[in-house]
């Protein structure tokens, strides 16, 4: 057990050094506007995931389940799940690699965050013990990737076109893709991520309904992702029926991705819920 | 009537009130709600907010999901989406029997290119697309994802379908609490064993029946060592034959008889005899569950006629550890065997011997089939509405020799539209040599 235990902060160290170097790279890549360095940094965020998805995988072997209580097991799954979309976004659309320079430092920070926290090995509560759970965690952080996708889009969006009416398009923002298929991608995600929150809603009433009899509790965290998933309901509103103007719509998209933040890391701490992944 | 109908089949008032159902919430998570704390916890925050707290618990906004202004609130956007279903029911019906669109209507469209090719080789790259073709009178008609128009009312329709479960589940549900020791069997009717918060279940089916529970087994967690899970075998038997006899675990509940048994707490029922100066005043079963955050069973039990109350801990070796309180003053405390006796000279207790029990919240809810159908419903008309979008392209020729106007729109995701329109014009441009082979 030592040696699995060793095994995974080796991982996450290792893990952190190539986001890392990958970040300066990415940094390097837009202050001395080298293209080069951005092909260097591309590979290293794979070898990043590949030790994250290593340590992970250890912690499931240390603790004979999924890694998803406390922060040490939720953050690198986190990192993992923002890489993964991250990777998805860049295939889709070449010109959004220079993202790596928010995820990179987002990924290193947070499984530095979680090697600094509790390392504690906590048995799950015995409600926990159903597949259904794994399909629960997997929605969530489908769609709270989505979301952060989404808000992402819409803060960059924000950011060029006021850079373009002002005609100070640096060589960031020149770098980036058009308004438009930010705008577009923006919209897209957070269509995607009402539907992952729906799932994700879904599913969780089913577990209710198979531990305690009930699919509806009026938990704490079942409200907040209720209100997430209304607000991304009237943000897909505005857009389709209404045709809102794009920067109103952009600051929702944010104001959404807030909303589901808070309701699932900082919840956990305001009210007494049966959801205790970070307790 | 008319304008009642417009009224609620309008959008606008679907957002409004999505947005006020979304602003209750908020505050109903800011406000404490009565279900989420226990009586004295609320009676304190009443007490340090003598003001608000209990204006709040008067207009409902401490129970906000059970306030009759939220209810109303709930059955106005219900009542919405009906019609605003109906409404674009009658528009879609228009458009599904409407003839194909006039080259009058194609300036308005967003999208409009160029092209030269004959209308054999732009049908068959159409085609190639997913495209259904039309000829008409002024050129190619073509469109792909019709029946995606009906995504957003398959999606309301699940909507709907949700919040009539919910309202089923409302009015109909009923839910309370049994306990179960190893090895006893209920006899009789079984009304007289549930326990609602409201007095006896009384939706139980007439007939009796028996219920016994056998083979408690806990599972232990291989890594904490804590418990994980509890098994056992739930026997039902009405009139000498068993109806049902499984095995049940939390998260693995049972349905009989039209209710399903759901593991709500597991642990052990010592029988214990109280004694004092001589008098009994309690002989019974007591219940003692797992708590699993402290990995104890523990179990509190009050004795009204003597004001007492008895906190009880099973301990690893079937011991029980009891503690006997007059209000703050401690009148016994000790730890005892099975078969043990003690007596402090006050007070006698017999711990007389052990058996595993369990705790099922049993419920009978006819809305959550409705529920889940819906849930799945809308998620169905999601997904149609995510992944495709009604598309429509017209071809219009200018002249007999292969000039064409291409006029294209989508209902949403316009940007990938084009692209796709862009690929099909630049596939037929690319074409030069076999335009001119079909021209020939």
């Amino acid at each position: 057990m030592d040696l699995v235990v060793k095994g995974q902060i080796i991982s996450y160290w290792i893990a952190i050094a190539f986001f890392i170097v990958s970040f300066v790279f990415y940094a390097t890549s837009l202050v001395f506007r080298k293209e080069e360095h951005k092909r260097v940094a591309n590979p290293l965020v794979w070898g990043g995931l590949l030790f994250t998805t290593v340590a992970l995988g250890l912690r499931w072997v240390q603790v004979g389940r999924g890694p998803y209580l406390d922060f040490i097991e939720v953050l690198p799954g986190d990192a993992w799940a923002a890489v993964i979309i991250y990777l998805i976004l860049r295939k889709v659309n070449p010109r959004l690699d220079i993202l790596g320079i928010f995820v990179t430092p987002a990924a290193f920070l947070m499984l530095a965050a979680a090697l600094l926290s509790d390392p504690e090995v906590k048995s799950a509560p015995i409600t926990y013990d159903t597949y259904w759970l794994y399909i629960h965690i997997a929605f969530a952080k489908i769609a709270y990737g989505s979301c952060l996708v989404s808000a992402a889009m819409a803060g960059l969006f924000l950011w060029k076109s006021r850079a373009e009416a002002r005609g100070e398009a640096g060589y960031f923002v020149g770098r980036l893709p058009g308004t438009p298929v930010m705008n577009e991608l923006s919209h897209r995600f957070a269509g995607f991520a009402f539907i992952m929150l729906g799932v994700m809603i879904l599913t969780g009433a089913v577990w209710a309904h198979k531990s305690w009899g009930r699919y509806w509790g009026w938990d704490p965290i079942e409200t907040w992702a209720l209100i997430s998933w209304f607000v991304y309901g009237i943000y897909l509103h505005l857009r389709f029926t209404f045709k809102m103007s794009k920067a109103w719509l952009a600051w929702l998209s944010v104001f959404a991705f807030f909303l589901v933040i808070f309701s699932y890391f900082v919840t956990p701490y305001l009210y007494d819920t049966i959801h205790e992944h970070l307790r | 009537m008319r304008f009642l109908y417009i009224m609620l089949s309008s959008k606008k008032l679907a957002i409004v009130l999505l947005v006020l159902i979304t602003a209750v919430y908020i505050t109903g998570m800011v406000v404490p709600q009565e279900h989420l704390l226990s009586k004295n916890e609320f009676s304190r925050w009443l007490a340090v907010n003598p003001t608000f707290g209990p204006m709040a618990q008067k207009v409902g906004l401490s129970s906000f999901f059970s306030a009759w202004w939220f209810l109303c609130m709930v059955s106005l956007l219900f009542f919405n989406t009906l019609f605003c279903m109906v409404r674009q029911g009658f528009t879609l019906i228009t458009k599904f029997k409407g003839k194909s669109p006039q080259p009058v209507q194609f300036e308005k469209w967003p999208h409009r290119e160029e092209l030269k090719g004959s209308p054999a080789q732009i049908t068959g790259h159409l085609t190639k697309a997913g495209y259904r073709t039309r000829v008409t009178e002024w050129g190619i008609y073509a469109y792909k994802h019709r029946w995606a128009q009906t995504a957003s009312l398959v999606f309301h329709l699940g909507i709907l379908i949700v919040i009539t479960g919910g309202l089923v589940s409302a009015l109909w549900k009923t839910s309370g609490v049994v306990r179960l020791t190893e090895g006893q069997t209920f006899g009789g009717n079984i009304h007289e064993y549930l326990q609602t918060e409201q007095g006896y279940l009384a939706k139980i089916p007439e007939d009796p029946f028996l219920v016994g529970i056998d083979g408690v087994e806990s599972m232990k967690d291989p890594i904490s060592g804590k418990e994980k899970n509890v098994s056992q075998v739930v026997t039902f038997d009405r009139e000498g034959n068993v109806v049902e006899k499984r095995e049940v675990r939390v998260n693995q509940n049972l349905s009989v008889v039209g209710h399903t048994f759901y593991i709500s707490r597991f642990g052990y029922s010592p029988g214990i005899i109280i004694s004092r100066d001589g008098r009994e005043v309690f002989a019974a079963y007591a219940a003692v569950s797992y708590d699993e955050g402290k990995d104890v069973y523990r179990g509190d039990l009050t004795i009204p006629s003597e004001e007492w109350s008895v906190m009880l801990e099973y301990l690893p070796t079937s011991e029980i550890s009891v503690i006997i309180k007059e209000k703050s003053s401690v009148l016994f405390e000790n730890t005892l065997k099975i078969q043990d006796s003690v007596d402090n000279g006050q007070i006698k207790v017999e711990y007389m011997e052990l058996r595993e029990s369990v705790e099922f919240i049993v419920a009978r809810d006819p809305g959550v089939n409705l529920v889940f159908a819906g849930g799945m419903v809308a998620l169905m008309g999601l997904v149609i509405l995510y992944f495709s979008a009604y598309r429509q392209i017209a071809v219009v020729f200018k002249s007999g020799r292969g000039q064409a106007m291409v006029y294209g729109r989508a209902e949403r995701f316009r940007y990938s539209f084009s692209a796709e329109l862009s690929r099909i014009t630049d596939t037929l441009k690319g074409e030069p040599e076999a335009v001119k082979q079909q021209e020939a």
